[in-house]
């Protein structure tokens, strides 16, 4: 018997429209570990993300993934997300005129609901996003805003990293959370992370660079290729893949 | 069904049957005047997408039966939740707080006084809703007063007849440098079909000020067709703000000319409609004198079959240098049944002149769900948060206050019932 893992991939399939993306993924993520998803443009890392997230668009067409032993792709969005699941957006969604502290006091009590605690109220949730944005160097003034409206590029990210850092999530998969960051904005996403590393709570970075991975040390990191993942190993496979590019892993998948 | 098939003989011998007042003379001309022109048909371009056949329908029955049954009258949350100066139209009678008017403002009986010549029989829901008229009201707010408390205007249906329409007209004359806000609610209740055709003529004295918020929200069997028409003099200020949540069918018509220099108007609109509703509403902003100036935002939200129809018309005379004009409208479609037809629309005779327009019909935006559903949302909260930060952008323009939020909770009522799963 393996050890139980929270969550458990196998051989996952999907595909969008007539275009497969994932050829067969398997990968299994236990609580306390980090594990880094690398690969190339286009091999499939931000799909396998979408996903297990939910998204309707990509039909899965073999395979399964279970979340603590539960069929997850079974489960609507909103269900995956209240059983611990979070997914920090690439491209973080604005949705002008929806609040900002509206959704992280729904989604907080969203979650809390299904576990059959109390709700928070309204003074015991901004005490909770205040202490949470110090943490990411955030003005409190983003309580007021628009879902990412208007938010810079940095902006965007940390407002990720603080719907995390509130909804304290089993598992969160981080989707090119350090793309267009600045390297200040970069090490605040970071140290943000590093809080919520745990010992119940995994984290996976999903990332094109070695570069987040200086600050968020993973456990595991694993190259996606095609659709599938062609490598695993530790932390130096990063390192080695930051001097040797990818080419070398490509001739592996397709020779 | 069509205008020949309203027995126009049955409206005469009501018309006549209606007791003499002070009305008489402009009741008949009325009534003669729509004997000729009789309903608006679909083949009337300001009513091409709108049938008004259910309403000729309820109107002749009513005529028919002029026996009411007893009446009850239901309650009406907004009473009990706005503070206001409230004169009340239930079931077409009215009834106003006369010693508890705020100090500049008057009510007069058009039936029993000389001033019955200010009705307005310009159109043939006019000329009908004149005809009909047993008594009329006539508000007036007294030069250089401003009004603190506001002034509610409730039209409320309880009927359980099998049908009964409803005609009722108010006048209100804002004299020079007055102040006001009115709410006007029309609401409605009861098993009976109704329907209710309301004509409200506002006359704004230079530089008089009116901020004005109407909702409509009846039942969901009864029809309801309204008309504002609107003076607005030198330096005056209209602001009129429109909530269509009801009826099965829903049509109204806002006039307003701005007659002097610096006049300004801004009329926005929010509309929510489902099943099988039809909501229109038409807009015409006559530009006489300028500079003068008119904004516009009406959006919409749909669901279900229902059917809306905006069309604004800002026309701009010649002469009327140094006018700014804008309209916009926006709809968004929760279902692929729903249907709007919206034509923004300038005419302009004078040089110098500012003005925009624009429309956009569009869908929920899935990348928006989806990321609100991966936070914990359900489908129905994710729809009803995007849902209302839509309406949020008309909503928001009433400043804080009762009337805030009585209208915000009436709106989300009726998003919760758009957003709903079965849908």
């Amino acid at each position: 018997m393996p050890r139980n893992h929270m969550l458990e991939i196998n051989n996952l399939h999907a595909r969008i429209g007539d275009a497969t993306i994932l050829n067969g993924v398997t990968l299994s993520i236990g609580a306390g570990e980090v594990h880094a998803i690398m690969g190339p443009n286009g091999s499939g890392k931000s799909t396998l993300a979408q996903v297990i997230a939910g998204h309707s668009d990509y039909e899965v067409v073999d395979g399964s993934v279970s979340f603590f032993g539960e069929d997850m792709l079974q489960l609507e969005p909103e269900e995956r997300a209240q059983r611990g699941f979070f997914l920090g957006f690439q491209y973080p969604v604005e949705i002008a005129g929806v609040n900002n502290a509206y959704l992280l006091k729904a989604a907080l009590n969203a979650k809390r609901s299904y576990l059959g605690e109390t709700e928070v109220d309204a003074f015991e949730f901004l005490k909770l996003a205040k202490e949470k944005m110090k943490l990411l160097d955030m003005d409190p003034s983003f309580l007021n805003r628009g879902v990412n409206e208007g938010f810079s590029g940095g902006e965007k990210k940390r407002n990720e990293i603080l719907q995390m850092a509130v909804l304290e999530p089993n598992l969160a998969f981080l989707d090119e959370t350090d793309s267009g960051l600045d390297i200040d904005a970069l090490k605040s996403v970071a140290n943000g992370v590093n809080a919520l590393r745990s010992k119940e709570r995994a984290i996976v970075l999903v990332t094109h660079y070695q570069r987040l991975l200086d600050y968020i040390k993973p456990d595991f990191v694993h190259v996606l290729s095609n659709g599938k993942i062609v490598r695993s190993g530790d932390y130096m496979l990063a390192e080695e893949l930051e001097n040797k590019g990818y080419d070398w892993l490509r001739e592996v998948s397709t020779g | 069904m069509t205008t020949h098939e309203f027995d126009q003989a049955v409206f005469q011998k009501c018309v006549a049957s209606i007791p003499d007042s002070a009305l008489s003379a402009v009741r008949h001309a009325a009534a003669a005047e729509f004997g000729q022109s009789g309903f608006p048909t679909t083949r009337h371009e300001d009513w091409r997408y709108t049938n008004l056949a259910p309403a000729i329908a309820i109107q002749q029955k009513s005529l028919l039966e002029r026996e009411r049954g007893d009446r009850q009258l239901n309650p009406v949350d907004v009473i009990d939740i706005v503070e206001a100066c409230w004169i009340r139209f239930d079931d077409g009678e009215f009834s106003f707080p006369l010693n508890d008017l705020p100090p500049g403002v008057t009510i007069n009986r058009l039936a029993d006084s000389e001033q019955a010549s200010v009705i307005d029989v310009k159109n043939s829901l006019s000329q009908i809703n004149a005809a009909l008229l047993r008594d009329a009201l006539h508000v007036t707010i007294a030069a250089g007063v401003t009004i603190d408390r506001p002034i509610g205007l409730l039209f409320a249906e309880h009927s359980e007849s099998p049908a009964l329409a409803n005609h009722a007209r108010v006048i209100i004359s804002v004299e020079k440098d007055a102040s006001v806000q009115i709410l006007e609610a029309q609401l409605s209740s009861g098993g009976g079909d109704v329907y209710i055709n309301t004509v409200t003529q506002l006359l704004l004295a230079n530089n008089a000020n009116v901020n004005y918020v109407r909702l409509q929200d009846c039942a969901d069997h009864h029809v309801q067709t309204n008309r504002l028409i609107a003076n607005i003099g030198s330096r005056a200020k209209l602001t009129h703000l429109a909530f269509d949540l009801g009826a099965q069918l829903a049509r109204n018509d806002v006039e307003v000319a701005l007659n002097d220099s610096d006049a300004s108007v801004t009329l926005n609109g929010l509309y929510l409609a489902d099943g099988a509703q039809h909501i229109d509403n038409h807009t015409r902003v006559d530009h006489a004198a300028g500079p003068s100036f008119s904004e516009e935002l009406y959006r919409g939200i749909l669901n279900g079959k229902s059917r809306c129809v905006f069309n604004g018309k800002a026309v701009v005379h010649e002469g009327a240098d140094g006018t700014d004009a804008a309209q916009a409208n926006h709809n968004l479609l929760l279902s692929d049944d729903a249907e709007v037809d919206t034509k923004p629309e300038l005419e302009i005779y004078a040089d110098d002149v500012k003005c925009s327009h624009g429309a956009t019909v569009g869908q929920l935006d899935a990348n928006a769900l989806f990321y609100l559903r991966t936070r914990g949302l359900d489908e129905e909260t994710a729809k009803h948060a995007i849902t209302k930060a839509f309406a949020a952008e008309i909503v928001e323009t009433i400043a804080p206050s009762q009337i805030h939020d009585y209208i915000q909770s009436r709106v989300d009522a009726k998003l919760d019932q758009l957003t709903a799963k079965n849908q």
